[in-house]
């Protein structure tokens, strides 16, 4: 690990995002490290009344509310990035110079699509660096 | 850098080509952060520590003896037991520590699904997933103790 410990979050307005994000920071804040934020968005799944910069924006403001309500109380430099496209390639493209990508899980279940989630699965087997995922808690 | 208090890294070791990545991360993570490295192994019949891993995986033993020369015996602790390899690894890592499993292999996930599937759905702490394709970077590559250095 480098002396700036790279930390690239996976952030979707859920509440795995969430869990992944609080624990980012804390790592970063405890590693002394820096947590990029990234939230895909994609204009031919949304609502077909939603313009593509009604898409952006709105997943611009979702970010930026999810870092402020953890990230407000922590010294961590956080960046903050939206980008289009699959979610899977966009965090696998973001974490191209990461130490880590974090991402939250589904929740608990025996089904590995729905522990891990469909994005999860392929982000872990494409990523090039280790990935974290986040588990929903103790039952 | 530090690690949080009493963390302890808890690493799977299943004896395959795939086990020196995962093991690799997890000592770097160790001698990087002062955490505490678990090593886990699930073994029909055998139990006990290094001499047991060594009968297993002696790669793997050796790379955990270099660490333990290098942090100290306290600092790495070696569980060899049987049972069920999710059993034992969600057992030992605690909601402050990290569990450090193989990922996909180049050929998929099959050779290791139905661990990993069973970790992830009773984990009590973030899992850490270290896949094949991933290639060492060079800090971890010259902080974990050697064999792994030569990966």
């Amino acid at each position: 690990m480098g002396d700036r410990h790279r930390i690239v979050v996976g952030v979707d307005g859920t509440e795995g995002g969430r869990r992944a994000l609080g624990w980012a920071l804390h790592e970063a804040v405890t590693r002394g490290g820096s947590v990029r934020a990234v939230m895909s968005w994609r204009w031919d799944t949304a609502s077909p009344t939603d313009s593509s910069e009604t898409v952006r924006s709105d997943a611009e403001r979702t970010l930026r509310e999810e870092i402020a309500q953890q990230g407000a109380a922590t010294d961590v430099a956080v960046s903050a990035e939206v980008v289009e496209g699959r979610a899977a390639d966009v965090l696998v493209h973001a974490a191209k110079d990461a130490d880590l990508l974090v991402l939250g899980s589904h929740g608990h279940s025996r089904v590995y699509h729905t522990v891990l989630g469909s994005t999860a699965q392929e982000v872990v087997e494409s990523a090039p660096c280790p990935v974290v995922v986040i588990p929903a808690g103790p039952r | 850098m530090t690690a949080p208090t009493n963390r302890h890294v808890v690493v799977g070791v299943v004896g395959h080509a795939g086990t020196a990545r995962t093991l690799a991360w997890a000592i770097s993570e160790t001698v990087t952060t002062g955490a505490q490295l678990v090593v886990v192994h699930a073994a029909h019949g055998l139990r006990g520590g290094l001499g047991a891993l060594q009968m297993v995986d002696r790669s793997a033993a050796g790379a955990v003896a270099a660490a333990r020369a290098r942090l100290g015996d306290t600092s790495v602790r070696i569980i060899i037991s049987p049972g069920s390899p999710g059993d034992l690894l969600v057992r030992e890592a605690g909601p402050d520590d990290l569990l450090v499993l193989g990922g996909p292999t180049r050929s998929g996930w099959s050779e290791r699904a139905g661990t990993v599937r069973d970790v992830m759905a009773r984990a009590r702490c973030p899992v850490i997933l270290v896949s094949e394709q991933w290639e060492l970077p060079v800090n971890v590559l010259s902080t974990a103790p050697r064999p792994w250095s030569r990966a």
